[in-house]
């Protein structure tokens, strides 16, 4: 052979060298599909994916359009022209497209890019994320538990104004009692004393949130004088769903006393298997066109609707606001 | 003639006490009490009313300074204290927005509020200057500036620098410079520290499903 046959010989065993320790895998084939160029890299690549050498370029386009439950292959994502391998101890990218040569021959070629240090990246910051989202969470809850430890410190402080205000008025009594002094003053003082015990015992009293009868009996209170509610029907027994129709009354309160001048309002409620039904009407002058909802009516809807339940608005003949609340596990229990 | 005041207060025991103060005075009487700040509107709407005494926290996590914004719209010529014990900083600002008259913390005395209501009865708007100094690690609230506070509050409300970017409507760098310039005013070493911090102190209350913002 001559040496310049040999040399040609060395410098492609050199370039094949060179192509075959590429750090990503690289494959080229032809129109046919035939593979004309492919890196051990890629070769290797497609092994761990299937098991089997590559030999067409359908064996690498299968890859964008199945999912490979193969042992060795943890999972295998795909779009138009780029697919994630995940193997068992890299992950690599795989990106497709079309190239000529300077002949206007076309190639399809396919580019394996090393992600595993990214992979284990990305994934590192998602967890970080996620502690942060929890630790979001955490200060909610922190701050929600805060402010109830405000309000504990709010009634302790007030106890011990009162204990003074106690002390005082003993004091007073007991000086005025004991020289014989202004009685009057010694009565106002054991008065004092007196107010002071009453509020002293009614903190002792449950200090629980309202149940839903001493909602309804506060909003009653409120509408004293203004406008009559008549209602029929038992309010559901769960405190979430019976404050959630009480919203949506004081609303329809507000609404029929502005817009309507109604003096009555009319609420109706009832059962379903499913769910708690509710409709309020009033005795008011009708609407004269279709009611928009404002910010009043939209928040009552969102609600309703985190609850699972629907809300109907009706215009004619009168107004009427109807609610259906799922029943869910909390009711009758 | 007495003037007629509305208390609305959730706390049995603070509703007593301030009660008991109104009651303290001959220019005052009681016109009536509510633990829930979203029916105080239909209240003076049907009850003669001439002074509010509205807590910002009442049953149900209804907000008191939506409730005196609803009221003064309504009923403008009847005065409204914003009343509490909590020392977050965006009160002040939100009650003067909502068009409350006075405002006064609970830690003060019965004479001082008395005074509050006395001077706003006479026409007089009574503000504290500032929300009480909060000790911040090795700085107080007050050398926070204002950018830096809603900067905060973003972050305490968000999942992430992103997400706080977005409410504030600038760059994620932005909200980096800002925290950065907290973290070392105060000395604490992240930001979850700091969160937790001026969560304990109240100075920032969370409370995004409510509007508390």
């Amino acid at each position: 052979m001559k040496l310049s046959g040999l040399r040609r010989i060395d410098q492609g065993n050199l370039i094949k060298e060179a192509f075959d320790n590429l750090p990503c895998g690289i494959c080229y084939f032809n129109s046919k599909g035939i593979p004309v160029l492919c890196n051990k890299t890629m070769s290797r690549i497609y092994e761990a994916v299937s098991g089997r050498g590559l030999q067409h370029i359908s064996d690498l386009e299968s890859l964008y359009k199945e999912f490979h439950d193969k042992e060795n292959v943890y999972s295998v994502q795909y779009t138009r022209d780029i697919c994630i391998v995940d193997l068992e101890d890299s992950s690599w990218k795989i990106v497709r497209r079309q190239v000529e040569d300077g002949r206007n021959e076309t190639f399809h070629e396919f580019a394996a890019y090393d992600i595993t240090e990214l992979e284990r990246r990305t994934q590192e910051l998602r967890e970080v994320n996620e502690k942060l989202a929890n630790s979001a969470d955490e200060i909610r809850q922190l701050s929600e538990n805060i402010m109830w430890a405000t309000r504990e410190e709010e009634i302790l402080s007030l106890k011990m104004k009162v204990h003074d205000r106690m002390g005082r008025s003993l004091l007073i009594a007991r000086k005025t009692l004991e020289k014989d002094e202004d009685i009057e003053q010694a009565d106002s003082a054991i008065r004092e004393w007196e107010r002071s015990i009453r509020l002293l015992s009614r903190a002792s009293d449950d200090e629980d949130d309202m149940d839903k009868d001493e909602d309804l009996a506060e909003l009653m209170k409120a509408c004293e004088g203004l406008i009559d509610i008549r209602m029929t029907g038992e309010m559901p027994k769960d405190k979430e769903k019976s404050y959630l129709i009480i919203c949506a009354m004081r609303q329809c309160i507000t609404n029929a006393i502005r817009y309507a001048n109604a003096k009555e309002l009319y609420v109706q409620l009832y059962e379903t298997e499913d769910d708690v039904c509710v409709n309020i009407t009033n005795d008011g002058k009708p609407p004269e066109e279709e009611v928009q909802e404002g910010g009043g009516l939209s928040s009552i809807r969102s609600s309703v609707i985190k609850a699972g339940g629907t809300m109907e608005i009706m215009s004619e003949p009168r107004f009427m606001l109807s609610l259906r609340i799922p029943v869910g596990e909390e009711y009758g229990i | 003639m007495a003037y007629k005041v509305l208390i609305v207060e959730d706390q049995k025991m603070a509703r007593d006490n301030m009660t008991y103060i109104v009651n303290l005075s001959e220019s005052y009487e009681l016109a009536g009490t509510l633990a829930n700040a979203a029916s105080a509107e239909i209240f003076c709407g049907g009850h003669a009313v001439d002074l509010v005494l509205m807590d910002v926290c009442t049953e149900h996590d209804e907000n008191g300074i939506d409730a005196a914004g609803h009221i003064k719209k309504s009923y403008p010529s009847i005065k409204v204290i914003v009343v509490t014990s909590m020392v977050e900083y965006g009160f002040l600002d939100r009650a003067r927005e909502a068009g409350a008259d006075s405002f006064w913390y609970k830690d003060g005395d019965e004479e001082s509020l008395i005074e509050v209501m006395d001077r706003t009865m006479a026409g007089e708007s009574v503000y504290p200057e500032r929300t009480p100094e909060v000790r911040l690690g090795l700085t107080t609230s007050y050398e926070l500036s204002d950018a830096e506070l809603r900067t905060i509050r973003a972050i305490m409300e968000s999942a992430n620098y992103e997400e706080a970017a977005e409410k504030l409507g600038c760059s994620e760098r932005n909200v980096r410079f800002h925290l950065n310039n907290v973290l070392d005013k105060t000395g604490y070493r992240n930001r979850f520290e700091l969160c937790m911090a001026i969560a304990q102190k109240n100075l920032i209350i969370v409370n995004p499903d409510k509007n508390f913002q």
